[in-house]
């Protein structure tokens, strides 16, 4: 090979050479930024975790950093934190300190973790690196959440929603248990994740209010068992109504509130209709008659007590039993039985008056009889949940009891004024009278047969106190609250389209509202609120009516946050340092914190074959080849 | 002559005195919630036994606990009448045929929980004429048997067979809605069986089985009435029960 073609072969090799342009990497200091610490200054950081803390500050020591002190405020300190003395702060508001430090582009936080301000979620800087001075953190299993429903049925399958978190552990497997009365209802084994919701199913065979106590199984050296077990109460309502229904006659009255009542799957009705009366005749043996004898003995001395609510229509009881029986009635009301009489010729008659169903109706009965074969119309007096939504009263109605008085409340009465609809609560127990027997022709004359279900259901409802009836429901832990602990509770509305609002009175008189947002099709949504004040908050949740109105009180009280949770919290440093792109240091971790303060470097890359010299010698070197040739080779 | 007019006036003044007097008065005028027997009036032959709504009135105010209006009230199925009566009777001979308004106001009114009684006193066409009715009201509907141990066999009276003046079935139809018998179709010419002559005696003797057979349509009818005032009452637990102990 000459000398010209190796020259040639070494000018393509190193234009090869600057085509690839491979690099070189070399690690290189990062130049000091402005930075700062915040040193957590609140009474949870007293003691060992103070001197911890001073530890790290040391490190801080030949660091250009801004110093900053933070509890509920936060403060410029011209030195290291120490020289401020010890911590005397009563609040722990990381995020809110935070977020008045969004100027800086990094942030050390030298805290205990036990985070317990009421600000969620704040900005703040670019980066936030944690170094964390609280003790060595010990596996604690938790019940955070218990959601029950506002109502399970006797013997029908309810469920509650638990959520349950496991801090610095996991166990293989884990197990919640449901007591009532000491007794295990229901225990659900699961594999638990740090934080889960388990559902947890459950028969309750009796009605009432039942307390339950929900507990998470337990592990050795938990830091806290008490946050392992919750209560919660619920109503068990009846799997059905049980309806005693006693009419003293065929009518039509009673053939649809029958029909009415049996077509509900809630009720469970029982009724008897007197078809013949002592002094009809009787033209047939007992063999061709279906009639049965009226068990009233059964009835009103053993029977009574099952049911939930005793409509008598049009029933003279002279007839068929002892005026002592309707002692059973009034004993039956006070124990919380509910009772209604409709009227008609035979009802509300002077058999009645002094009886002792007397002073359980809502109305007092007049000396004679005052069945009047009279034509009215009726409107409303006293507004209730019973007589709710948009109706006009403008029926004619034929047949009207005419009583001395009303007692209870009058909710419907004539255009006359004469009481209509009364209603009573008394001891237990709920009454009505419904003072006349064509409210048939609601569904069968009007136009809209709607109008006579919708009258009835709300009545009876009320009447077994069904939580039916309410609009608006809310389920609520029967608790006080801390100031800066978020209450909770859940808001369920009966009409999907219905929209509400709640209103808050604070302690100091101070008004709140807001709308409560329900996702399309949902009538159930969690509502939370964080009082800052201590004292009796005042709720009320309300339609745009006024009429699904829910009010409730709950009390706040005073606490003193440092001390009533000052638990070290490892994993909100942690998840804050995350969540801001920084590093997250235990306190003894001293080695790493001083290398990632001195020695923080970044990789850099060379490309020396891309360099201005490179390309610059390279043409040099082109040119110096071109006139070599030139001179040698000539033309 | 004048002197006698005024006296034949008021002698008929007194007269309707005491005849108002004795129809109850205020009573006959109230309707309120009693049973009220309705009669479906139409063009052709709809009233074809008169008296026997007034004998059928009178047996159930002092056989049973129902208190009805003393006498029936014809009405136009086209009017909204029908509807402060949710038990409708429609009778007749031969063939008929109602108005689209009449029709209309049927179907609202049996859907609305009412019962239609349809009785046969003579067929000529008025079994085609009710076929072509029960189309018309219920177009996806067809009259079918009524089964013997319905509730209807047992409402007041235990009953084993269809009685009536004429034995054409020995059971009953009907056309059933929302798990009732919404119309009940007889074609025994029952209401003919309760006919009297102005002497108190049976105006038609019953063919084949005489007297018995007038009894069953009797007690046939009064479970009709029942049916329709007390639904399916009897068909609760603690009246079932007892029946069957009383059936075995």
């Amino acid at each position: 090979m000459n000398k010209r073609m190796l020259l040639r072969f070494l000018f393509f090799g190193l234009m090869l050479l600057t085509a690839l342009s491979p690099h070189l990497s070399r690690k290189k200091k990062k130049s000091l930024i402005r930075r700062a610490v915040l040193a957590d200054a609140s009474r949870s950081m007293l003691g060992d975790r103070w001197a911890r803390a001073e530890k790290v500050f040391k490190q801080f020591e030949d660091a250009a950093v801004d110093w900053y002190l933070f509890s509920g405020e936060l403060e410029r300190t011209e030195n290291r934190a120490s020289s401020a003395g010890p911590p005397d702060g009563n609040l722990t508001d990381i995020p809110r300190a935070l977020g008045e430090l969004s100027d800086y582009s990094e942030v050390y936080i030298i805290s205990d973790g036990a985070n317990n301000g009421p600000t969620e979620g704040a900005g703040g800087p670019a980066r936030v690196h944690s170094i964390y001075v609280g003790e060595k953190p010990s596996p604690d299993g938790s019940i955070e959440e218990a959601e029950s429903p506002f109502y399970a049925f006797a013997g029908t399958p309810a469920e509650l929603k638990v959520k349950v978190k496991f801090r610095n552990f996991l166990p293989n497997r884990s197990r919640i248990v449901l007591k009532s009365g000491g007794k295990i209802i229901s225990e659900h084994s699961f594999r638990p994740f740090p934080e889960t919701v388990q559902n947890i199913e459950f028969v309750q065979e009796k009605e009432g209010e039942h307390v339950y106590q929900l507990w998470l199984e337990g592990e050795k050296g938990e830091a806290d068992l008490r946050n392992n077990s919750r209560e919660i109460r619920l109503e068990v309502l009846p799997e059905k109504f049980r309806v005693l229904y006693i009419c003293g006659r065929p009518g039509w009255e009673y053939r649809f509130l029958r029909s009415f009542i049996k077509s509900n799957p809630r009720f469970e009705l029982i009724s008897f209709i007197i078809l013949r009366n002592p002094e009809d005749v009787s033209l047939v043996s007992e063999r061709e008659s279906a009639l049965i004898p009226f068990p009233a003995r059964e009835i009103f001395l053993n029977e009574l007590p099952r049911y939930h609510l005793l409509i008598l229509e049009n029933f003279d009881y002279k007839r068929f039993f002892p005026a002592a029986y309707l002692g059973k009635v009034s004993e039956f009301v006070e124990k919380g039985g509910a009772f209604l009489m409709i009227g008609g010729e035979d009802a509300f008659g002077v058999n009645y008056a002094g009886s002792p169903v007397e002073g359980v109706l809502p109305v007092r009965i007049a000396g004679t009889d005052q069945f009047q074969k009279k034509t009215f119309t009726l409107r409303t007096k006293e507004p209730h949940p019973v007589i709710s939504g948009e109706k006009s009263w403008n029926f004619v109605m034929e047949g009207l009891n005419r009583v001395q008085s009303a007692e209870g409340k009058v909710l419907l009465e004539t255009t006359e004024g004469e009481p209509f609809l009364c209603v009573k609560e008394t001891g237990r127990g709920r009454t009505a009278a419904v003072l006349g027997n064509t409210t048939w022709r609601w569904q069968f004359l009007s136009l809209e047969s709607y109008f006579y279900w919708d009258f009835w259901s709300k009545l009876v409802y009320w009447l077994v106190r069904s939580p039916f009836l309410e609009e608006v429901r809310i389920f609520r832990e029967p608790r006080s609250y801390k100031r800066g602990e978020v209450m909770k509770w859940f808001v369920e509305k009966e009409n999907e389209t219905a929209e509400l609002k709640l209103f808050v009175r604070t302690p100091s008189g101070k008004k709140e509202e807001r709308n409560l947002e329900f996702p399309f099709s949902q009538k159930r949504i969690p509502v939370s609120y964080i009082p800052l004040e201590s004292g009796p908050y005042n709720f009320s949740i309300r339609g745009p009516d006024g009429r699904s109105r829910k009010d409730f009180t709950i009390s706040v009280e005073e606490i003193d946050f440092e001390t009533s949770r000052s638990e070290g919290d490892p994993e909100y440093l942690k998840e804050l340092s995350a969540a801001h792109g920084g590093e997250f240091f235990n306190f003894d971790e001293e080695k790493r914190l001083r290398e990632f303060l001195e020695g923080e470097s970044v990789l850099e890359r060379i490309y020396p074959f891309r360099s201005a010299y490179w390309l610059g010698f390279l043409f040099l070197f082109l040119l110096s080849l071109w006139l070599w040739e030139r001179y040698n080779y000539g033309k | 002559m004048k002197k006698g007019n005024s006296k034949a006036k008021l002698i008929l003044f007194f007269v309707l005195i005491v005849n108002v007097a004795l129809l109850g008065g205020e009573d006959d005028l109230f309707l309120g919630n009693r049973f009220y027997f309705a009669q479906i009036r139409y063009a052709g032959n709809w009233d074809p036994h008169p008296g026997a709504a007034h004998e059928i009135l009178h047996f159930l105010s002092l056989n049973t606990s129902v208190d009805p209006m003393e006498e029936k009230k014809s009405v136009d199925p086209a009017s909204d009448d029908i509807f402060y009566c949710p038990f409708l009777y429609l009778a007749g001979g031969g063939k008929f045929t109602l108005p689209d308004a009449a029709v209309k106001n049927l179907r609202r009114h049996l859907e609305r929980g009412g019962l239609l009684w349809i009785d046969e006193a003579e067929d000529e066409g008025f079994r085609e004429s009710v076929q072509s009715l029960v189309k018309r009201i219920f177009p996806d509907k067809n009259i079918e048997r009524i089964p013997g141990d319905s509730v209807i066999f047992y409402s007041f009276y235990l009953l084993p067979e269809a009685g009536g003046r004429r034995r054409i079935r020995d059971y009953i139809e009907g056309v059933s809605l929302d798990g009732r018998w919404a119309l009940v179709y007889s074609r025994n010419d029952l209401s003919g069986g309760w006919v009297r002559d102005r002497l108190g005696n049976w105006q038609y003797p019953c063919i084949p089985d005489g007297e018995r057979q007038r009894w069953e349509g009797i007690k046939l009818t009064v479970n009709i009435i029942m049916y329709a005032l007390c639904d399916t009452y009897k068909l609760d637990k603690i009246h079932r029960e007892y029946l069957d102990r009383k059936l075995e």
